[in-house]
């Protein structure tokens, strides 16, 4: 019975998972692994009020057919589920231009100056002119016949051509909003079937949504992670199969490996919000280290032996999650996730590996021959004096690569039409998210942001400050308006127009709306519309520069490459904090667990850290990847450090170090064969840092 | 594109259909009288008019004004209130009656065909008296909110 505890524990697992399958989320969202708390609050909003929930068609040319197309998707896409807004003109909707009615007295430029008679003579002649003499057929302004109030409105679309949205000179150009957020992959996938399906019927479209990432990089990141797995998977199965010459052996080992992630996955998706897709996947390849405690095991006859305790694997396993639970603090949701799921399946495969395993008959280990060293062995000393110069070298060269997005696939076709669109622009726009307590504050703080920006669009381009509101009542009020209107009469009477013909002019200004009474959700044609949250109100802005925000503690940046760019340095400083604390921990334990042969063990988490990073640093720029990576290559290091320190049978401890070295290369290291960069940074660091340790068993005194 | 309009401008003014325009400015009490040629073409416009050298141009949503042969700035109200007035135009001349109905309630009676505008035109148009001869647009009169009128009559070659 106790033989096949083994198989009951998984199936135990399996059966919480399915009991648990409601409960379990995943998050794809890349940039919410990496951006801190603060900025994911901020993005949640921003995603609340259709940040980056639009998408972008042009047609290309200026032809009686390209209008014609640009007519006919615009209505396709109208009918699309998920779409709620299809816009390819100036024109503003009906809620907008009664709005610029509604406000007129306050929204318009009003010259106060004081008109004497002749000047509303000449006034309403250049009146009389344009009616009689000119080309077209133009109305008199009965409301303001004097041009008292004149609307100067800031360019709100970029580019256009009569009244149609354009592209620079591409073509014509048609901006959906959508419901779609690009989180949510199955609507987004829908979704994109769809407006592929409409598109396709026509020639020379170039379309552009955030969310065409989502599917078009998922679908080839799904089939690259195929692809590795099914490497990886290939490989360890070999690998453990020539190792262990058991299929009973290798099922039960792969069983455990197995047991150990279901129980970390279940942990971790059902009790953490947003827990990354990536931060899964590499946690499942972290759970493949622990088949070194299993190696070690073995190769000692450990489970033969009797003995319930091996010093070494437990300082090895106790140091690695002494790292991790370290890391797990970190504010970087993906580094914390992937050490809580680490700490969680290493101990989970430590338990199994080290209570369970005796009890399942497992045949000893029959050791043939020596394992070799190289001809020329170096001391410890000067490998950690060779480290340290290597790493110095390393700090001095690093050059820290911010872009978020070069981690992703590089989808070559999606960002040429991203930049296609980002030109649209002419200078580039940056969305920030700005809050206040009160509708009146938020615009009063929007239009302190625009008197800072050159150029900026937000609801200030629409709506007045409360106090300038205040003003221009005051001012209106002692205009003396109803004077004006006599004036306006007799005189326009004298020159030849009907008798009470301006009877009603300027009375559009006795009565001026209250502009706290304004509705500030019809504005979303423009992508401007509020979120009122629980601890306030909020909004998007879009200005030419973040440096002209900083220091506004209402305003943030939303846009993932700039909040990366922005938190990448404080990352890169608070990873290389809590790396300083894991390693004084890890000289610690180390320091406890191997006392003398203390450099000898250091230099198997320093040397594969250095020539790691020499490497990297020399031919490549560093990035957040290679960093998560080389904390992975530490938990690594430490173990092969105390392992060989600790040794009475050191050749058996080699060759348990060469099959998990192999078993690590065929985890992760398969990583460089990635197309991701984010995955090949990984394997590259990886891969060097076996070989490494490779270099160190064999050929360090 | 500059040549396709300046030889639709051509066309326009050589070739097509004389027509005669009355504004009646309700402030004035008075009308004036235009006389010029005009072309329809595939959802484009094209007046030219008799008594200055001036003529318009206008393509499915972009309107050109040439006087004496320079292109005439227009601000973007004009602009806007034209190609309002050139989009009617070239309903009531493409005699869809799907779009037709869609845009007013449609009253025959004997002479005319009345049309009274839903949504968004309503606001500056009262009605419209249209009339067509063999089928062919012939006569226009739009009644404005303000009380002024525009009207247009077409001689068509159909015309006896």
């Amino acid at each position: 019975m106790k033989q096949k505890i083994n198989y009951f524990i998984l199936l135990l697992l399996l059966l919480s998972a399915y009991i648990l399958k409601d409960s379990i989320h995943i998050s794809t969202n890349l940039l919410s692994l990496f951006a801190p708390k603060e900025a994911l609050g901020r993005l949640a909003i921003a995603n609340e009020l259709g940040y980056s929930k639009e998408m972008f068609i042009a047609v290309k040319g200026f032809t009686k057919e390209s209008k014609k197309e640009l007519k006919s998707i615009a209505r396709e896409l109208k009918s699309l589920d998920g779409i709620k807004e299809v816009v390819y003109t100036t024109r503003p909707d009906k809620s907008v231009q009664n709005y610029f009615r509604e406000y007129y007295p306050v929204l318009a430029d009003f010259d106060a100056r004081k008109l004497s008679d002749a000047e509303i003579q000449n006034r309403l002649k250049e009146l009389y002119k344009s009616t009689q003499k000119s080309l077209f057929y133009t109305p008199i302004n009965r409301r303001d016949p004097l041009g008292l109030f004149k609307m100067s409105q800031d360019p709100l679309f970029a580019s256009h051509k009569g009244r149609y949205l354009c592209l620079n000179n591409y073509g014509y150009l048609i901006k959906v909003s959508t419901d779609i957020s690009p989180s949510e992959m199955s609507k987004a996938e829908k979704l994109y079937k769809d407006v592929q399906k409409v598109l396709l019927k026509y020639k020379n479209v170039v379309a552009f949504a955030g969310f065409f990432y989502t599917v078009e990089n998922s679908a080839k990141i799904k089939a690259d992670v195929e692809r590795i797995v099914l490497l990886s998977t290939i490989m360890l199965l070999i690998i453990y199969f020539v190792m262990l010459r058991s299929l009973r052996l290798l099922l039960h080992t792969t069983i455990a490996l197995v047991s150990s992630m279901i129980f970390a996955a279940l942990i971790c998706t059902t009790t953490m919000e947003n827990f990354g897709v990536l931060s899964l996947a590499f946690g499942t390849s972290l759970t493949a280290v622990s088949i070194d405690y299993f190696f070690h095991y073995y190769f000692h006859n450990f489970y033969q032996s009797g003995k319930t305790f091996d010093k070494s694997v437990f300082f090895g396993y106790l140091t690695t999650i002494s790292a991790f639970g370290i890391f797990a603090f970190i504010d970087l949701p993906m580094l914390s996730q992937i050490s809580i799921f680490a700490l969680l399946s290493l101990s989970f495969a430590y338990i199994l590996f080290t209570f369970v395993f005796p009890y399942l008959d497992i045949a000893p280990y029959e050791y043939k021959g020596e394992q070799r060293y190289f001809s020329l062995r170096v001391p410890a000393y000067l490998i950690t004096i060779f480290s340290l110069g290597v790493l110095l070298y390393s700090m001095d060269v690093m050059h820290f690569n911010d872009n978020i997005a070069t981690l992703d696939y590089q989808n070559k076709k999606l960002q040429k039409a991203q930049a296609l669109f980002s030109s649209a622009q002419g200078e580039k726009l940056y969305p920030i998210l700005v809050e206040a307590p009160t509708t009146e504050m938020l615009i009063a703080r929007l239009h302190t942001i625009k008197k800072h920006t050159k150029r900026s669009l937000s609801l200030a381009n629409f709506v007045p400050e409360n106090q300038f509101c205040k003003q221009r009542e005051a001012e209106i009020a002692r205009y003396g308006f109803e004077k004006l209107r006599e004036r306006t009469e007799r005189i326009s009477e004298q020159l030849g127009f009907k008798k009470g013909y301006f009877n009603d002019a300027y009375r559009f200004v006795q009565k001026p709306r209250s502009c706290s009474d304004i509705e500030l959700d019809i504005f979303h044609k423009y992508n401007l519309s509020v979120y009122r949250g629980s601890k306030g109100i909020y909004t998007i802005a879009f200005v030419d520069s973040l440096k002209s925000i900083d220091g506004l503690s209402y305003a943030g940046a939303i846009d993932a490459k700039a909040i990366f760019a922005k938190v990448a340095n404080a990352m890169f400083d608070e990873v290389l904090f809590y790396a300083l604390i894991v390693i004084c921990v890890i000289m610690l334990l180390l320091f406890v667990s191997v006392r003398e042969r203390f450099f000898y063990a250091l230099n198997y988490v320093l040397f594969p850290l250095a020539l790691t990073l020499g490497v990297i640093v020399t031919f490549d720029t560093l990035n957040i990847m290679h960093l998560f990576a080389l904390i992975i290559l530490i938990a690594i290091g430490i173990d092969y450090g105390i392992y060989m320190s600790n040794t009475q049978k050191a050749s058996r401890t080699m060759l348990a170090i060469r099959y998990s070295l192999l078993s690590t290369f065929a985890a992760f290291g398969v990583l460089m064969f990635s197309s991701i960069v984010a995955l090949n940074s990984i394997g590259v660091v990886i891969t060097l840092g076996c070989l490494a340790i490779y270099i160190l068993i064999k050929g360090m005194r | 594109m500059r040549l396709l309009l300046s030889f639709f401008l051509l066309f326009s003014a050589l070739y097509g259909l004389p027509f005669t325009e009355i504004r009646y400015s309700d402030a004035f009490n008075k009308s004036v009288t235009l006389q010029g040629n005009i072309t329809f073409g595939d959802e484009r416009v094209s007046i030219a008019y008799k008594e200055n050298n001036e003529s318009l141009f206008y393509d499915d949503g972009d309107l050109t004004i040439y006087e004496n042969g320079k292109e005439h700035p227009l601000d973007a109200m004009q602009e806007e209130r034209m190609a309002a007035f050139f989009d009617i135009l070239l309903l009531l001349h493409s005699n869809n009656q799907r779009l037709l109905e869609e845009n007013f309630d449609i009253k025959h009676t004997k002479a005319y065909d009345i049309l009274l505008p839903k949504g968004d035109m309503q606001e500056y148009i009262k009605k419209i008296e249209i009339a067509r001869v063999k089928g062919e647009l012939s006569f226009v009169k739009l009644f404005l909110k303000n009380s002024d009128t525009i009207t247009i009559k077409i001689e068509n070659e159909t015309e006896d």
